[in-house]
């Protein structure tokens, strides 16, 4: 799926508007539009996901920690500032629409064969 | 993001060194060469001005340090990057990219600047290179049109000798590929898949299903390679592989049935529990269309379910386990313990603390729940605590579940506990959520559980008073209205609930809730009021009611129109017990109430107090000429006749109030009375009673072709203007036949007739619903008329239906399948409250099961005939199956994905299929794929006989040559290769895929053994397929002939 800026724009403040107000108590899932959210925050940093009714929930949640964990594992030796603070500092809300997922899915499986090893 | 801010790190230290260390480079080099002095110069200027250009920690900070003025600083460095894009510096270049790609990320647009984003990509140092590809990602999209100038540079990087600049590609290439590269490249990204470099493989393998998405004419060629990947001996390389097949098969699972074996082997063997999962789902994909592998699944997946401890993995099991439970039909040992492990397993979740385990086993409880809801209900206590749950999805989750889980004994507890969440709840869709479902579970399956339906009608009145949304106030009122007409023995207390319910709302300013449910309330007190203490109460609220301005409100005319039924009715009882002072008075009280509605702004009530006041004061007239209530202008209502004043009363109701019908009662006798049979009239006009029906119907009503409608209405005028003087005008459409008709008849249908009846419906569809209804009520009312014997099972037909139609508009819900319980519920209901009602409700269930027998067998029926014209859907792609092979069809076949065979270039197809001959050994699990179902042979066989044709054709071409072309329109030399890796790794497909091929063979040779069986086959193939089917035979047997 491809939006225009105007479009992405309009999806990120929904997903932000969406995910931010629930609480810490509540499940890490939303519903929204056709699709559904996993989401997972880490302090004032939200990784959102977007991905189809039928998936597997718990699998993407696992996902999104296995993707900060290897964020971290690359940053953690740089001074970190720049990336962290660039997600942080832009949006609260990092915004993945599913052509993004498909990276992200290659990526998992990047990571996945790197804790492999 | 990482890697090129730390490039830029890099690059910037590179560059201090190179200024501190180096202060007399200019000089030497102005002493030298004057070009390259020139040069030299250029460069070094350039390098002196970056030192004053921002780098990427410059921007964010300068963002950050701007916050007031944000837009302002942007546009200012956009002109900056502009500057530095129109540099010759391809560092500076990539800065400015770099830059450029951060803006992207906070949403402004930097489409202007793909040229350069181009350029930056072409450069020959990975760190710029690396630059240009993450910006490219970002920002490119399919259509981008400048897409086209970066194949080659792609193909480049794609066959670079260092693996990370091919993987740069390739990670770029996914986000932005288009049609045209994907067809362009897709050989390169093929050959990417045969690396030595797993890293490369595994990238390569994803990349392909970007391919096929954007190219699906390259799935067949690559599919087999793909296969091969399955098996790779790297567990990166095989998880991607099984990710993209996955993906693949989630769309199109029926041509991934062939894999079932691989897979299965993978999750036995397998450890990687993404990679099981994702197995797993294609499994559950896959078990719908074979329910015999989803026998085979049960145990392995319960083993897992046993062993593993990850939680997303368990889920998963379970959520497959259920889906082949679903499609295995029952009758399965062990069969029920596994259900029992799921529900036990998920109960485990339910009682986790970890609320999205919480929510993900209530989720795949109402999966169950469908198929195995008496397992689930063991689990009640579960979802009633999870009624309390602080987060309201995991509310919703319990909700949903609690359908399943009333029962006679616990629903009042559940409602009442449903209630008082209703009272405190503060999201308006959790609120929502919980009335509908709360109605959804009362009335379910014919309100199997409600055993007091007193309690119900209390239920929707104190659910009224909560005061919600007009939404629900209409949800509340079809429920009323239903429950009112359907369970007889609540009929009085419902009035009485109404009653009090239509004073409360003329005493306050009604909410939106309420002033929907007024509508029902006015309806049943109309209809079903019997007490003269509750009729004379409730009269002036309901005129009061009427009177409520304050936006739209469609229950006002019907509260006024109840108000004079109700009055009709009272005034009835008071003339037979002879109250005459106290019928003037009631009289006299109505005219004074109804007078102030004479000018509402409501069109609609308007004319009914005007109709209702003439009535009226004809009626005072005739009990008390001089009463002070009496209208000044009645001299003028002398002069009209009583059926001319009453005709154009009953019209208007008719019109706009499908809800009210009127009905002739044949009263032989009139009371003659202080009113001189008056009111007797005026009661008359709403005697009878409203029969709910079957939904659905009215549009199956069958009309007989012989039917003359217009001779019967002549008949049914003439005979029955005599009894019912009141309605000459239209009395088709008012008639409402009080008396149920003889049911015996309609059970009695033989097929026959049915048959007939459909015959006569398909006929009639196009007609118009009003006259059906005419000509229905006069076939029964004028049973002794010889011509109502005209079509006798057409008319018991048309009863059915007809009574059907007012359920439609009273907007029941209820489902033809759940109505055979009603009858029990109803009797026992019935039982309970007034043995008076009992044989007129058993007599009406009964009416009722008849109507729900007859009325839902023709639909059905009619349907299968009507609404689907035999498609068979698997006809077209069939159809497409016949051509898989030929190669100009090929184009059309492709981009559906509908292939399920690796489409090998011709030549590789000949190989092969030359080569399973040699390879016949014996594969004992090629039984399996005997298993799938015969239409799966029946293609394998077509499609190895095309292949036949083709090797029969192009035995004297070259054998190297691939028809398709497709593999040798890119460097020749490159081709070669791959063709020649490719036929290696076809050569060793051939064994794996022995057993398919030798299978075909079989099945091929049973064939020409038997010319007779092709026969069968083509028959089978459908009508629609005998033509092609023939076709194909001929054409096939004759090659095949000539091979053996």
């Amino acid at each position: 799926m491809n939006f225009d800026d105007d479009e992405k724009q309009k999806l990120i403040e929904e997903v932000h508007a969406v995910v931010t107000v629930r609480d810490a108590k509540h499940t890490n899932f939303v519903e929204f539009r056709n699709f559904k959210i996993v989401y997972r925050r880490y302090a004032g940093l939200y990784f959102c996901i977007c991905v189809d009714v039928n998936d597997n929930n718990l699998s993407y949640l696992e996902a999104i920690h296995n993707f900060v964990e290897v964020l971290n594992e690359y940053f953690h030796n740089t001074d970190n500032f720049d990336v962290k603070d660039e997600l942080c500092s832009g949006r609260p809300v990092t915004d993945k629409d599913n052509a993004i997922l498909e990276k992200v899915e290659q990526d998992k499986d990047i990571y996945d064969i790197a804790k492999h090893i | 993001m990482d890697s090129y801010l730390y490039d830029l790190k890099e690059y910037e230290c590179g560059l201090k060194i190179d200024e501190l260390s180096n202060p007399g480079y200019v000089d030497v080099r102005v002493e030298g060469d004057a070009h390259s002095s020139k040069m030299a110069l250029k460069i070094v200027k350039g390098n002196f001005e970056r030192m004053f250009d921002k780098n990427l920690t410059d921007l964010v900070r300068g963002i950050r340090n701007n916050k007031d003025n944000e837009a302002k600083y942007i546009a200012q460095c956009m002109e900056e990057i502009k500057v530095e894009l129109r540099q010759e510096n391809i560092a500076a270049k990539a800065n400015a990219v770099a830059k450029l790609t951060y803006l992207q990320m906070l949403g402004y647009d930097i489409s202007w600047a793909i040229f350069n984003i181009i350029e930056v990509m072409s450069s020959n140092k990975f760190t710029y290179k690396r630059i240009g590809y993450l910006a490219a990602s970002q920002s490119f999209h399919a259509d981008s049109e400048l897409l086209m100038l970066t194949t080659n540079m792609i193909r480049k990087d794609l066959n670079s000798q260092n693996q990370y600049e091919a993987g740069l590609a390739l990670s770029g290439l996914s986000c932005f590929i288009s049609h045209d590269l994907a067809r362009d490249l897709a050989n390169d990204i093929m050959t990417l898949m045969g690396s030595t470099k797993p890293y490369l493989r595994m990238k390569a393998v994803l990349m392909m299903y970007k391919v096929f998405l954007r190219y699906p004419e390259a799935l067949r060629p690559a599919f087999s390679k793909l296969k091969e990947k399955l098996e790779d001996p790297d567990p990166g390389v095989q998880s991607a592989a099984v990710n993209v097949v996955c993906e693949l098969a989630r769309k199109n699972p029926k041509n991934y049935l062939s894999l079932a074996p691989v897979f299965f082997k993978l999750m036995t063997t397998s450890t990687n529990n993404w990679m099981l999962i994702k197995i797993i789902k294609l499994f559950g994909a896959l078990t719908p269309l074979e329910p015999r592998l989803g026998k085979k699944l049960i145990e392995p997946l319960t083993n897992l379910i046993h062993s593993t401890s990850a939680m997303s993995l368990l889920y998963e099991c379970i959520n497959t386990v259920i889906a082949v439970l679903i499609s295995i039909s029952s009758g399965m040992p062990g069969h029920a313990a596994s259900v029992q492990l799921c529900v036990q397993k998920l109960r485990i979740l339910i009682e986790d603390s970890d609320q999205n385990l919480k929510y993900l086993g209530l989720l795949a409880m109402s999966r169950i729940l469908k198929s195995h809801p008496k397992s689930v209900q063991a689990h009640k206590d579960l979802v009633l605590a999870c009624l309390d749950d602080k987060d309201e999805s995991i509310r919703l989750r319990a909700l949903g579940l609690l359908y399943g889980m009333v029962s006679k004994k616990n629903l009042m507890e559940i409602v009442k506990k449903l209630m008082m969440h209703m009272e405190r709840a503060e999201g308006t869709l959790y609120r929502d959520e919980l009335l509908s479902r709360m109605i959804e579970i009362c009335s379910q399956n014919n309100y199997q559980h409600v055993v007091d339906f007193e309690w119900y009608v209390t239920v929707l009145t104190e659910l009224t008073e909560l005061e919600t949304s007009a939404k629900h106030g209409e949800v509340i009122a079809a429920q009323l209205l239903e429950v009112g007409a359907r369970v007889c023995g609540v009929r009085a207390f419902a009035a009485y609930e109404c009653a009090a319910l239509v004073e409360r709302a003329a005493s306050d300013t009604p909410g939106p809730a309420t002033r929907e449910v007024l509508y029902a309330a006015a309806f049943v007190l109309g209809e079903y009021c019997e007490d003269d203490e509750v009729m004379y109460g409730a009269i002036s609220p309901l005129l009061v009611c009427a009177g409520v301005g304050g936006g739209p409100m469609r229950a006002r005319a019907v509260c006024l129109h109840a108000a004079l039924k109700l009055a009709a009715r009272l005034l009835r009882i008071y003339e037979k017990k002879g109250y005459q002072d106290r019928a003037i008075e009631l009289t006299r009280m109505t005219l004074m109430s109804v007078r102030s509605l004479l000018c509402s702004e409501d069109m609609e009530v308007q004319e009914r107090a005007h109709n209702t006041h003439a009535l009226l004061a004809l009626l005072m007239r005739r009990l008390a000429p001089a009463d002070l209530s009496l209208p000044a202008d009645t001299p003028v209502l002398d002069e009209i006749t009583q059926d001319g004043l009453l005709v154009p009363h009953t019209d208007s109701v008719d019109q706009k109030e499908d809800l009210e019908l009127y009905d002739e009662g044949k009263e032989d006798g009139k009371i003659e009375a202080f009113s001189g049979g008056l009111i007797a009239d005026l009661a008359d006009m709403f005697d009878g009673e409203l029969k709910p029906v079957a939904p659905k119907a009215q549009k199956k009503v069958p009309l007989p072709p012989d039917l003359d409608l217009d001779s019967w209405i002549e008949h049914g005028y003439s005979s029955e203007s005599s009894s019912s003087p009141d309605e000459e005008e239209e009395p088709a459409v008012a008639v409402f036949a009080p008396a149920p008709p003889p049911e015996r008849p309609a059970l009695q249908l033989t097929p026959e007739e049915l048959e007939l009846l459909r015959e006569a419906r398909r006929q009639q569809q196009a007609n118009n619903p009003h006259y059906l209804k005419v000509d229905s009520p006069r076939s029964y009312q004028e049973e002794e008329v010889p011509v109502a014997e005209m079509a006798l099972e057409v008319p018991l037909q048309l009863h059915t239906k007809r009574s059907d139609k007012y359920l439609i508009t009273k907007e029941f819900s209820q489902k033809g399948k759940k109505d055979k319980k009603s009858p029990k519920k109803k009797k026992n209901k019935k039982e309970k409250h007034s043995s008076e009602s009992e044989s007129e409700g058993e007599s009406w269930v009964g009416a009722r099961m008849h109507e729900v027998n007859v009325g839902g067998e023709l639909p059905e029926g009619a349907a299968a005939s009507d609404d689907e014209p035999p498609p068979p859907t698997d006809d077209p792609h069939r159809a497409l199956d016949l051509d898989l092979d030929l190669p100009l069809r090929e184009d059309e076949l492709l981009p559906a994905r509908i292939q399920r065979y690796p489409s090998l270039p011709k030549e590789k197809e000949n190989k092969k299929h030359k080569e399973s001959k040699k390879v016949k050994s014996a594969d004992k699990t090629s039984k399996k794929s005997e298993k799938t179902d015969r239409r799966k042979k029946e293609k394998k066989a077509k499609h190895n006989k095309d292949i036949e044709i083709d090797l029969m054709i192009s035995t004297g071409n070259n054998v190297n040559d691939p028809p398709l072309g497709k593999d040798n329109n890119a460097n020749s030399e490159e081709t070669n290769v791959n063709n020649h890796k490719n036929s290696v790794d076809i050569d060793e497909n051939n064994f794996k895929k022995a057993k398919t091929e030798k299978h075909k063979k079989r099945k091929k040779v049973s064939k020409e053994k038997d010319g007779s069986t092709k026969n069968k086959k083509t028959s089978k193939n459908g009508k629609h397929e005998t033509k092609l089917g023939y076709e194909e035979a001929l054409g096939i047997s004759t090659p095949s002939k000539e091979i053996i």
